[in-house]
């Protein structure tokens, strides 16, 4: 098992140097100057420019600038953005914070509902509530997240008025960004009107997060059923039942445990599609999150923001990644076997 | 009687339609008696144990005069009741039995399941203690004497011989009337395999339970088997004493199946053709009518498409139109 | 003496019919077949069935219901936009945009990917661990990031967002084809070939690749699907079809402002959109099942 840790380690550790020397090409890549594209400072500010240039290492060779790259990278200078010479790292950090409080709460509402949904048709494997879950996970899944949004501002906000458009909370309240998630930022802050903010916040944030959470959970359904219907044909649960178990019995102590051993494997895709409709969402409800800064800051041609924002969200898939991936061997002894007799 | 079957049929939809996978099979156990049923690989031996201890899918139909376990009719039983007796009075171990145990429980945990509440005698504090108490003598019982290390392993982690001594354990937990064993030892290798043997040998001794042991082969019988019945393709061919049925043969499948397995090596010519039954198994579409051996039997003659009946010769019974041998017990 | 042959023949449908049998055994899969089929022949003929230009605009009527509503006009069976322009011709040519387009550029990149996959596993050794480790890594990013990251380099447009998308579904045609081959390698049949002395290409011609079409047919739906509702998704946040062109990702972004006083504008591509979805995932997943039974026999 320690070995294991220690490759996975390993692993992330040269991959994560890998997109690091990727971040660090795309401003050569980017159309324009290096020097800009990386530090977020126009040439004409002749002064400041030659300061960056320098302290940069474009006097330097590649291998020079890739090091200062580095540095600056580890001291939390990710630059200035071109558009309103905001500090790149702060921006993000903040950001991310509030990327993280949709994403997170959306994946926990698609949870549990996801999984129970799953475990429930395939015990109904080809009856007609198999049939109804099955059908309405297909085509929930197939729905654009874009439109779906679209339709649900449509109806729920402007329609019937219950909920706002868009937005983190009410401008009204003056709460002080210090984590970037609203929540916790109310708690943090500690307004006078606490009760008040906490409720324009939690209405601020059901839409966007619930529209988020449809398709995970439609996902996670067929993850769950597929992988249940693969164990409970499996003989294990024969000799359960053998043993004179309750169905009840033999689905929550071996069926279900079984099964989520894949679907924790599956989850990185479940984490693809979170991160791809975060960014969607984010746009559509002017949600102060990574992706929609990222999205306008493709159109608007500000290099600085793109390259921090795609190394955070790639990083953070990897890291992710490597965490499953110890999970997975932590829990299941038998994974762990296998690990051992193929390294 | 422990254990009465009488005309047992299960079919199922087919792409030819309805096939009679098991065609009124008839079976008896007594109490304290092994009993070895001898069938080619799908012949419809495990469907018959399946059926007893109530597992098959609902695209089996199953259909039967009598299927009786004591004075208890197993085909009409609620989820309450069937927990009642199978676990408790039957048990059931099985081929591959790796595959029986869960990958992701230790060994430990997987026998605590198999000790129920109502065996226990101890406060409901004390229980934790006795429960294990039970695993570790059941251990014992099947001759694991490294119970710490045991109890603490996955299944990845046995060998075949030691899983299918785990999954005895856990069928003997209750000492139940009956064991079926549905082929236990046809993944291992001769010397695990009669280890297994005289496990249960000794098991019955002591507990005077009885067995049903599905084999598919007449040279790796127990020795202690007691009775004997040969199931060809759905339907029981012959049923009898073991040592009379392995002395004089009475059906042509019975005589086929000893003259191809070692039993009468030694009377056999040096150089001589090893005999064996002509064609192969017919598949589920293909059934013939009548007698199934029928196609395959040098024996066979036109009245053999008509289905003989199950019927009393002295000790035995036999299905078959044209008997071997009977004619010299008559004298 | 011959035996007499007393068994009849009975006939085992070929792989194709038992596919087709799987879709006519489920209406619904077979409705998904259909609109597909009716989508392609809209991609190839729309322009000689539409009435209008896409960009025609209609000034007498701006902003008209679909025909049934009471203020409609059946010149316009699903009514206009706001500048005047017709749906029925938009959303008949969008089907090019959206599904037509992303469909040639999954078969382009399918058949890159595989090629190179082929090639991936027919080689072994470090350089093949190296790259099955980066290939994994790419696999775990999303594609829309990916195809953003492109997108960034090169600017964003239509062509430059299907290249992106094209580039970003060949590492997963890779990905699945030299697993595929990894799997069947190990398998005796394989090395019974092997032992024959077969020729690497003729086991990969002959050998390989008839066991692997089904995977690969597969991998074919779920790229269609990932490619559409991409191309969809950033034609919506204007990074890839721009204003006029009737891409139905890029007409529901227009329809934004609009959508509050004349929803069907906003309802009409995202209709299309998700039926265009919903038979690709759907006849993805029949085919899926199909291959499954199959493979159970």
């Amino acid at each position: 098992m320690r070995i294991y840790v220690l490759r996975q380690l390993v692993l992330l550790i040269i991959t994560l140097f890998l997109l690091t020397i990727f971040a660090f090409c795309l401003s050569y890549w980017f159309p324009g100057d290096p020097v800009t594209n990386s530090s977020g400072i126009f040439s004409d500010d002749t002064m400041r420019y030659a300061d960056a240039a320098s302290s940069r290492g474009f006097d330097g060779n590649i291998l020079v600038q890739y090091w200062h790259y580095l540095a600056h990278l580890f001291r939390g200078d990710w630059g200035i953005s071109l558009l309103d010479s905001d500090p790149v790292f702060e921006q993000l950090q903040l950001r991310f914070g509030a990327t993280l409080e949709i994403a997170v709460l959306a994946m926990l509402i698609a949870l549990v509902p996801g999984v129970a949904l799953g475990v429930l048709s395939a015990l109904n494997f080809r009856k007609p509530i198999d049939h109804t879950i099955l059908s309405m996970s297909l085509s929930g899944y197939s729905i654009p997240v874009f439109w779906f949004a679209q339709i649900a501002i449509l109806l729920v906000a402007v329609r019937w008025g219950m909920l706002p458009i868009a937005g983190q909370i009410n401008p009204l309240f003056n709460i002080e960004a210090v984590t970037g998630s609203i929540l916790l930022d109310i708690f943090i802050n500690q307004p006078e009107n606490m009760g008040l903010a906490f409720r324009s916040a939690i209405r601020h944030i059901t839409l966007p997060v619930l529209v988020l959470s449809v398709m995970p959970m439609m996902l996670l359904i067929r993850l769950t059923r597929s992988s249940m219907l693969d164990v409970l044909d499996k003989n294990y649960i024969t000799s359960a039942y053998a043993k004179g178990l309750s169905t009840r019995r033999v689905i929550s102590s071996h069926a279900i445990p079984n099964a989520m051993q894949n679907v924790i494997r599956e989850l990185g895709s479940l984490l693809s599609l979170l991160i791809t409709n975060t960014m969607i969402i984010e746009v559509i409800f002017s949600w102060p999150g990574i992706g929609s800064w990222l999205i306008r800051s493709i159109y608007e041609r500000d290099y600085p923001v793109i390259q921090g924002g795609l190394l955070l969200i790639a990083a953070l898939i990897l890291c992710v990644h490597v965490a499953l991936n110890l999970i997975h061997a932590w829990r299941y002894p038998q994974v762990r076997k296998d690990l051992h007799a193929t390294s | 009687m422990l254990l009465d079957i009488r005309n047992l049929t299960i079919s199922t939809h087919t792409a030819n339609g309805r096939v009679n996978v098991l065609d009124k099979v008839s079976l008896q156990v007594d109490e304290g008696e092994i009993h070895t049923l001898v069938g080619e690989s799908g012949s419809g031996k495990s469907l018959i144990a399946r059926a007893i201890m109530g597992f098959l899918s609902p695209r089996w139909d199953v259909q039967a005069d009598r299927l009786w376990f004591q004075d208890i009719d197993l085909l009409n039983l609620n989820a309450k009741q069937r927990r009642e007796i199978i676990g408790v009075d039957i048990a059931m171990i099985f081929q591959d039995a790796k595959s029986y145990l869960d990958p992701n429980l230790t060994i430990g945990e997987q026998l605590n399941e198999a000790v129920l509440d109502q065996d226990l005698s101890a406060s409901f504090f004390k229980r934790k203690a006795e429960r294990k108490e039970k695993v570790i003598s059941l251990l014992h019982r099947v001759g694991i004497k490294d119970h710490e290390v045991m109890m603490n392993s996955y299944a990845h982690q046995l060998s075949e011989g030691a899983a299918q001594k785990i999954m005895i354990a856990s069928a003997i937990a209750h000492r139940p009337l009956l064991l079926i064993a549905d082929e236990p030892t046809s993944t291992m290798e001769p010397a695990t395999r009669q280890q297994i043997y005289r496990l249960l040998a000794q098991l019955h001794a002591r507990y005077g339970m009885s067995i049903l042991m599905i084999s598919q082969d007449l040279g790796a019988i127990m020795q202690q088997t007691q009775r004997l019945s040969m199931i060809y393709s759905g339907q029981i061919m012959e049923t009898g004493p073991a040592d009379v049925l392995l002395a004089k043969p009475a059906h042509p499948y019975t005589e086929a199946l000893l003259n191809t397995s070692l039993y009468r090596h030694a009377e056999m010519k040096p150089r001589a053709r090893l005999p064996t039954l002509a064609g192969a198994e017919p598949t589920l579409q293909h059934l013939p009518i009548g007698c199934r051996l029928g196609p395959r039997c040098q024996y066979a003659r036109p009245i053999c498409v008509k289905t003989p009946v199950l019927e009393k010769h002295r000790e035995r019974q036999l299905a078959c139109h044209y008997p071997l041998h009977l004619e010299e017990d008559h004298e | 003496m011959p035996r007499p042959n007393l068994y009849y023949e009975e006939r085992t449908p070929s792989p194709l019919e038992r596919v087709w049998l799987e879709f006519n055994r489920n209406p619904l899969a077979r409705a998904a077949l259909y609109i597909i089929i009716f989508i392609l022949i809209l991609c190839i003929f729309g322009p000689w069935l539409t009435p209008y230009g896409p960009n025609e605009q209609i000034l007498d009527a701006i902003s008209l219901p679909p025909a049934w509503s009471d203020d409609g006009n059946i010149r316009f069976l699903l009514g206009t936009d706001e500048l005047g322009r017709d749906m029925v011709t938009r959303i008949i040519y969008g089907a090019r945009y959206t599904f037509g387009y992303p469909f040639l550029v999954v078969l382009a990149s399918a058949a890159i990917g595989i090629s190179l996959g082929a090639i991936a596993a027919m080689t072994v050794g470090v350089k093949s661990s190296t790259l099955k480790h980066l290939l994994d890594v790419l696999m775990s990013i999303p594609s829309l990031l990916l195809a953003l990251i492109i997108i960034a380099i090169t600017g964003p447009g239509l062509s430059n967002a299907l290249l992106a998308i094209g580039l970003v579904l060949i590492p997963q045609f890779l990905h699945v084809t030299r697993n595929a081959i990894h799997d069947e390698r190990q398998k005796p049949y394989v090395t019974a070939s092997r032992l024959n002395g077969v020729s690497d290409m003729y086991l990969l011609s002959m050998v390989f690749f008839p066991n692997i079409v089904k995977v690969l047919v597969i991998q074919l739906t779920i790229g269609l699907s990932i490619a559409i509702l991409d191309i969809a998704a950033l034609g919506f946040l204007r990074l890839g079809a721009q204003s006029p062109t009737p891409e139905w990702g890029s007409m529901l972004a227009q329809s934004l402002e609009v959508a509050y006083i004349t929803p069907w504008v906003m309802a009409l591509p995202g209709i299309a959109l998700f039926l265009t979805l919903v038979s690709v995932n759907l006849v993805g997943e029949t085919l899926r099942i199909a291959i499954q039974k199959q493979l159970e026999r």
